[in-house]
């Protein structure tokens, strides 16, 4: 009997013994994955990054209303066409997708797609801290995204010091692209090194301009030598955009949309410039504008076009809207699925960023050349593009129809002054954005102050000062919690401790 | 002295994987929160003293007790800033809460004879839940988070007002909200109260349960949206009529003032740090709906609401009321059964409540939930 309990017990004990070491084996979900693919982590972070944030017609109409491109006419104001927000912080959202892009690398280690996962990562972290930075002011950058290494709270790094770290790592990423191979999971280029390293080097020149009141003699001189490096954007094709397409997971937000769309006007603002320069872009982005179509005039007529107002109460543009009298969106936009693809970054842009960089004496060249191929891009694009095959009011763009273009108010002002000149430039490069849901080019138009966006105090819904443009977002609220010290010392060597949407962060000073 | 485990598996690693994320292909997140070793369960203690006493031959009996339970070693996915790559780790953290409260229950059959019994049993509680340790790290940082202060503030924006005299200020005729939390008050009840009796003559016995709360705030989404959609019997008014009769007037002006020059600065928390505003009575009109919007703007996806929709959740219900028939035994001869009885049944006859008149406090958080049901029914029960 005292044998048999001795036998228990020692079953016993070997059971508890066993149990103790399966524990990881026990408490580990079998049905979860411990591992993945760099492919799937990069489809996923690229996804996260440039798919627009909440893909609903509601919510892609608010986003077009920030840079005047657009203006709601329902009677309750949306405070973004009004210089506010809902949601009036930035965030640092991005930056938890770094720990996405370190998996990425090392899951990539030691097989042929390591460099160009490299690169991959390092452009999206340039572009985060690029991002974050214009929102914001002063960002985490150098201590982002290392909370494995026990770094919970980074530090906020200057603003000239996020410019610098940026310009580094997208100089660095190109280096990686240059000996990568093409690599799979890439939602944007399809892979294509050859097309990210001249994005690579495309957006250092982005981000040099942006900086351009700060800008220093060397930096000028990178400029240069980028541009006489030429490994840039050739054409369109190497537009860095997302196509939508007809599967459900990656519709255009606007489709099916017409419930938002018989409220969502095209802007005074892009209408008038349009009229003037006679662009047929109009065509392309507006509906007529009904009392006009009434009043007898064609939908292939300039004139039959009116856009709304942004700066105009809500109530007015609404009731106004009731009697016909603004161009809505176009139709078109509405009506496919797949739609136009979301422009983030063109050949046009680039165009743009150069003719500028040559008018003010950053790099020679002809300026004028510049000018011209980005806008004969612009229209190239839309002429070719599937979405646009109809419903552009027998006013198609033509081959024919750009070779003519650069006439009248198109024409460069060769012969006018530099401001007349530079004018031109931004206001094509601000039309880029139009309806992209992109999130616009902000930081441009508060850099050059053109085009002049209309604001009028009595309808600004501006918190802290009705008479000025917003320069950025609040902090996101969770700093105050999560990294206190670091927040408070970011406002407080900026802004005079307060965390304001009209404080002016460095690169506009 | 109790321990919760956190569930298998939520302390897991993984990665999730979203399948057809993009077009054909598959995408894979890593996790969002740290997961550390050493991970403790979820802890709590609990003293309790009562006092019970029965007399008159156990027809009546008190009892009156006394808690403080603790509450500690929190699992938490303690908040992160992204900007570290991640949004929480899992810790528990140095937070401690304790919920100490009264309960008093009396039951008492003050009639029992061959043919009648009254029973009737009454309870009353009381319970609020304080701080009594905060984590230097994770604990939230709001000025009403301290020791010794209550947990369950009710956290919202408050109007944007004049800092001496409370006054309205209007922003082109229009209501604004402040940009940082106040707390309005305690969301616990003040106390809770039941009572029940059950009446019995010979075979039929009458089953009442009455309860209520009394006390604590609470927000009532229900007529935010009533107003904000214009269906409120109350916002009937001739501002609205004027706007309708003459469409693009705007008749309403509100009461308080407008801002005629100066700014004001406030800290992290929404204190005033300088302010050289300078008022006037407002004079600008906008419409009665827009003034019913932003007076009630609140939203079923999230936000605070309005403080003009925060309600006292003080009610008192008629939980349910029954009638039983017993059927006596010599009727069930011929059935093989052995007890049958008949009884009329109705669940949540009747609401009072001291705010709410469109919508159910009953169940603390009214977030445009469906009407409360209300049943009533019939049993007929047979053993054999």
């Amino acid at each position: 009997m005292k044998k048999l309990q001795y036998i228990l017990l020692t079953i016993i004990s070997l059971v508890v013994a066993s149990s103790c070491n399966n524990f990881e084996e026990l408490n580990t979900n079998p049905d979860a994955a411990t591992t993945v693919s760099s492919e799937m982590l990069a489809t996923q972070v690229l996804k996260d990054t440039y798919r627009f944030w909440n893909p609903n017609p509601t919510d892609f109409a608010t986003a077009n209303l920030w840079c005047k491109h657009t203006a709601l006419t329902e009677t309750n104001p949306n405070p973004y066409q009004y210089y506010y927000s809902y949601w009036p912080y930035g965030g640092f959202g991005s930056y938890q997708k770094l720990t996405n892009l370190k998996r990425m690398v090392e899951l990539s280690k030691g097989t042929q797609f390591e460099s160009s996962f490299k690169g991959l990562g390092l452009f999206l972290k340039a572009s985060f801290g690029f991002s974050a930075t214009l929102d914001m002011g002063d960002v985490p950058y150098s201590e982002a995204g290392k909370a494995e290494e026990g770094i919970f709270q980074p530090k906020y790094d200057k603003q000239a010091d996020v410019f610098v770290a940026v310009l580094n790592d997208l100089k660095a990423a190109e280096a990686f692209f240059a000996e990568g191979k093409n690599f799979g999971g890439d939602i944007m280029f399809g892979g294509d090194v050859t097309k990210w390293r001249k994005l690579c080097n495309a957006m250092q020149l982005k981000v040099l301009q942006t900086m351009s009141k700060k800008v220093t003699s060397e930096q000028k001189a990178r400029f240069a030598a980028i541009v006489a490096a030429n490994n840039l954007m050739t054409g369109n094709a190497d537009n860095f955009q997302l196509a939508y397409s007809e599967n459900p997971n990656s519709t255009h937000p606007y489709w099916n949309g017409e419930y938002k769309r018989i409220y969502h006007a095209v802007s005074k603002l892009v209408v008038d410039e349009l009229k003037r320069l006679k662009d047929r872009r109009l065509f392309y982005f507006a509906e007529p504008a009904q009392y006009l179509i009434d009043a007898g005039k064609l939908e292939n007529d300039f004139d039959a076009y009116e856009g709304a107002p942004t700066e105009l109460s809500a109530d007015a543009l609404a009731l106004n809207n009731q009697s016909g009298k603004y161009s809505l969106i176009n139709k078109r936009y509405i009506a496919a699925k797949a739609g136009d693809p979301m422009i983030k970054f063109t050949y046009a842009e680039q165009c743009f960023i150069i003719a500028e960089a040559i008018e003010e004496g950053w790099v020679t060249g002809n300026a004028k050349d510049y000018y011209e191929n980005g806008v004969k891009a612009m229209l190239q694009y839309y002429m070719n593009l599937a979405s646009a095959a109809t419903g552009t009011h027998g006013m198609a763009i033509t081959q024919d129809y750009i070779d003519n273009y650069f006439t009248g108010a198109a024409a460069y002002a060769t012969s006018g002054t530099k401001t007349e000149r530079l004018q031109q430039i931004w206001m094509q490069r601000w039309l880029i954005d139009f309806l992209q849901g992109n999130g616009g080019n902000y930081p441009q138009v508060l850099r050059t102050g053109y085009p002049v966006f209309p604001l009028d105090p009595a309808t600004s819904m501006n918190p802290d000062d009705k008479t000025v443009y917003p320069k950025r977002w609040k902090y996101p609220t969770d700093e105050q919690v999560s990294n206190p010290e670091n927040y408070k010392k970011a406002i407080d060597d900026q802004y005079g401790g307060y965390d304001g949407i009209n404080q002016i962060p460095w690169y506009l000073k | 002295m109790s321990k919760t485990p956190p569930a298998i598996y939520t302390v897991n690693s993984v990665y999730s994987i979203n399948s057809g994320t993009w077009g054909t292909l598959n995408g894979a997140n890593p996790p969002s929160s740290l997961y550390g070793e050493g991970i403790l369960p979820e802890s709590s203690t609990t003293f309790e003293v009562g006092l019970q006493g029965m007399v008159l031959k156990n027809r009546l009996m008190v009892d009156l007790s006394y808690y403080d339970k603790k509450m500690f070693d929190f699992l938490k996915a303690a908040p992160l800033t992204p900007a570290s790559g991640y949004t929480g780790n899992y810790i528990n953290i140095d937070e401690e809460i304790s919920r100490r409260g009264w309960e008093v229950t009396v039951n008492g059959t003050p009639i029992k004879n061959k043919d009648w019994q009254l029973d009737l049993g009454l309870n009353w509680s009381t319970f609020a839940r304080y701080y009594t340790k905060l984590d230097a790290t994770y604990s939230s940082k709001k000025p009403w988070v301290k020791v010794g202060e209550r947990i369950d503030a009710l956290v919202s924006r408050d109007f944007v007002k004049v800092p001496e005299t409370g006054e309205l200020i209007y922003n082109n005729g229009r209501l604004q909200y402040s940009q940082y939390d106040s707390n309005f008050g305690w969301t616990d009840p003040d106390w809770l109260w039941g009572a029940n009796s059950t009446l019995r003559y010979k075979n039929l016995s009458l089953f009442l349960s009455l309860d209520g709360v009394v006390g604590g705030l609470m927000n009532t989404r229900t007529e935010s949206y009533m107003w904000q959609s214009g269906v409120h019997p109350n916002s009937v008014t001739e501002a609205r009529a004027k706007d309708v009769a003459t469409p693009g007037s705007k008749n309403f002006i509100g009461q308080g003032v407008k801002v005629v020059s100066g700014a004001v600065t406030y800290d992290n928390v929404g204190n005033i740090t300088s302010d050289t505003r300078v008022y006037a009575a407002n004079d600008i009109a906008t419409t009665y709906q827009q003034y019913a919007i932003d007076l009630h703007n609140s939203s079923a996806w999230g936000g605070a609401g309005s403080p003009a929709d925060t309600y006292s959740k003080t009610f008192l219900k008629l939980r349910e009321l029954s009638l039983t028939y017993s059927v006596p035994t010599k009727f069930l001869n011929g059935w093989k059964a052995k007890a049958a009885s008949v009884s009329f049944v109705g669940q949540n006859v009747l609401l009072w409540a001291k705010d709410f008149k469109y919508s159910d406090p009953d169940g603390g958080i009214e977030d445009f939930s469906d009407p409360s049901v209300r049943y009533l029914g019939c049993n007929i029960k047979l053993t054999f």
